[in-house]
């Protein structure tokens, strides 16, 4: 099973690509595509939003969805990229706390 | 330091212009992804993992204040609070917004600082050693020639398309701080019999997936005929380096096909014609102004010890700690180098927030002559700070959290982006540095293990620099798991070597306990506490390591 991601063009956010056409930054709102050809589909539907500069470098990557629905990234990668951070603590407040 | 002059101004600014015009068109849809990325690249701007990355040269490592408050504004305005300083000296934004990357550049403008070379097949950001022109071992600063060739490879028009990316690093030390034998061109600076100055010339450094050491085809190169001879060496690789296949394309390939007396030869010809040209030829008035802009300060006559810091050190151990790891002899009696550490263990190596850059910056201008310097190990340095007043940058440097003291130990840990922030990381790096840097943060062990280089890399394409780490650690992806494979014996300093890979890779979570039997077994073959990890190593193989990693935990 696949979802289609990109980057929003102005901001260079993470998005995926929902069953409206939409482009939103949560992996839960994906479109899932079970087959080949119709990943290929929305690849081109993707090119299109290329076209249209909403995005920008849109892929299909492997995701898995549980018995409640839950989609989850199957990669290291797409996890930390649906996550939408890093999955280091980036608190550069904290230094104050050690004063 | 070096002042912009009119040209420069000038450059800059249009390029800048420029570029805001691409943005606006990209925007508007005149120009399409495929035309605008080379643009944003020759711009320094990428697109990573959550979002674009900004990479802002900071030429030779060297910042004022001013322009250290300007990225720290840059980081609170346009960014998310903290910028990363990286191992070519550079400085990276994680989270700039396309609309907004104009502004940002038009900032750096008005502190003379842009992002251009620091992508693409170009020669890229020059790097020196971070204790130019004030370091004691040093036979002469390296700064005014890293700065002629800065200008020389700005925007070179027979070197804007090369076969692939190239670096080169300059030193003036026989103690190599600048890795000049992982370099496509590293120059050292030497004097001859006569006296005169020149350069050791070394060809075809270089990590990645196919680590090699630079070797030197020409051991002294009259300082005045440096640019010649660069064009030249530069030349050879721009018409006969490979173009046919990306990881076969750096100028190491060429010069281990060719063989390096032979490329030698090709350069020795290259230069003869070069030199008589106008090319072949940079005016003495010209590198005499330039090494004007780095006159020395007016330092104070001072007596090299101070009564103030014998006192402080005897009043509080860390301080005497942090002194014993965090300085280096300044050439100017009374002074001392003071290398600031970015690898507070539990922090991000290399990050440091806005609050953090603007508290540097006003420490650099009130006790370094205003100047401060980044490190290829992401450390920054503060070069003229007076021995009295130590303990008071140190309580300085204590209320902003950055007076680890670690300089050159297990904590300090050179570790790319990896993962966390990487289009091209297999592996995340910045957690393993953070584990392994909490599991050593100890000072007394940290004493008793002394100088040990650990090294991350989250790729392949080696960025952060495991092949020349005593202990290096690369991160693989293997179906669908992060393993860390680690390499050991490995130096960037002037006794360079590439490491060996030990065997099978380790889960993150195994990583600090393999590290730790490592170092217990460091611990037990070492001849004495003088022998350092990498000596060790040399003197005993990789056997006794590879049991100490293996039996029993494979």
């Amino acid at each position: 099973m696949k979802a289609i991601t990109a980057n929003r063009l102005h901001e260079g956010d993470v998005v995926y690509l929902t069953a409206e056409g939409k482009w939103v930054s949560s992996l839960a709102q994906a479109r899932l595509f079970s087959d080949e050809a119709a990943v290929a589909a929305a690849l081109a539907e993707a090119e299109q939003a290329v076209a249209a500069r909403r995005i920008v470098a849109p892929y299909a990557f492997a995701v898995a969805q549980d018995a409640q629905g839950v989609i989850a990234a199957l990669s290291t990668r797409e996890q930390i990229r649906a996550s939408r951070n890093p999955t280091i603590a980036v608190d550069h407040g904290s230094w104050q706390e050690n004063r | 330091m070096y002042r912009y002059d009119e040209f420069d101004e000038t450059f800059v600014r249009e390029r800048v212009r420029q570029f805001r015009g691409q943005v606006e068109r990209r925007l508007e849809g005149a120009l399409s992804e495929d035309e605008f990325r080379p643009l944003r690249l020759k711009n320094g701007l990428y697109l990573q993992l959550h979002a674009y990355m900004l990479r802002v040269a900071i030429p030779y490592g060297v910042l004022s204040s001013r322009q250290m408050r300007q990225l720290a504004m840059i980081a609170r305005r346009f960014d998310r609070g903290y910028a990363h300083f990286t191992t070519r000296q550079n400085v990276q934004y994680n989270w700039p917004k396309l609309g907004d990357v104009p502004d940002i550049l038009e900032a750096l403008a008005d502190v003379e600082m842009h992002a251009l070379q620091t992508s693409g097949n170009c020669i890229r950001n020059v790097t020196a050693d971070q204790f130019a022109g004030v370091a004691r071992d040093e036979i002469a600063d390296p700064r005014p020639w890293s700065e002629l060739i800065r200008q020389w490879s700005s925007l070179h028009p027979e070197f804007s398309y090369l076969p692939r990316k190239f670096k080169i690093a300059v030193s003036g030390s026989p103690h190599d701080r600048a890795a000049l034998r992982v370099h496509d061109i590293g120059l050292r600076l030497v004097r001859n019999e006569e006296g005169a100055l020149g350069f050791e010339v070394m060809v075809g450094g270089g990590q990645g997936r196919t680590p090699v050491l630079a070797v030197t085809i020409a051991s002294f190169v009259p300082a005045a005929d440096i640019l010649p001879y660069c064009e030249a060496v530069v030349r050879v690789y721009n018409m006969q380096g490979r173009r046919d296949n990306i990881y076969k394309a750096r100028i190491k390939i060429l010069v281990q096909a060719l063989g390096a007396s032979e490329y030698a030869r090709l350069v020795a010809e290259e230069f003869e014609k070069i030199k008589g040209t106008p090319l072949g030829h940079v005016p003495e008035e010209e590198i005499a102004r330039i090494a004007r802009y780095f006159a020395p300060p007016a330092y104070d006559a001072l007596p090299d010890d101070s009564p103030e810091l014998e006192a402080a050190q005897r009043m509080d151990l860390g301080f005497a700690r942090w002194c014993r790891t965090n300085l280096w002899p300044h050439r100017v009696p009374g002074y001392r180098i003071v290398t600031v550490s970015l690898k507070t263990p539990g922090a991000v190596p290399g990050d440091a927030s806005a609050d953090q850059m603007d508290a540097l910056a006003a420490l650099a201008q009130e006790f370094s002559a205003d100047e401060i310097r980044v490190t290829h190990h992401q450390n920054l340095v503060l070069p003229n700070v007076r021995a009295r007043d130590l303990p008071a940058v140190y309580d300085k440097l204590r209320a902003i959290g950055l007076a680890a003291g670690n300089i050159g130990l297990i904590s300090d840990i050179i570790v790319c982006p990896g993962l966390d922030y990487c289009n091209l990381a297999n592996a995340r790096s910045i957690p393993i540095a953070q584990k392994i840097a909490r599991r050593f943060d100890d000072p007394a062990m940290l004493a008793t293990i002394g100088e040990l280089r650990l090294n991350i890399s989250g790729c392949i394409n080696a960025c952060g620099h495991h092949h020349v780490g005593h202990i290096g650690i690369l991160g693989v992806d293997k179906q669908g798991q992060e393993l860390y494979q680690l390499t050991l014996g490995g130096s960037s300093a002037e006794d360079a070597s590439i490491g060996k890979i030990m065997g099978p890779g380790f889960p993150a979570d195994d990583v600090p306990d393999a590290i730790a039997r490592l170092i217990d077994s460091y611990l037990a073959h070492r001849s004495s506490s003088e022998e350092r990890f990498l000596d060790c190593y040399r003197r005993i193989g990789a056997e006794p390591f590879k049991r100490a990693l293996y039996d029993g935990h494979s």
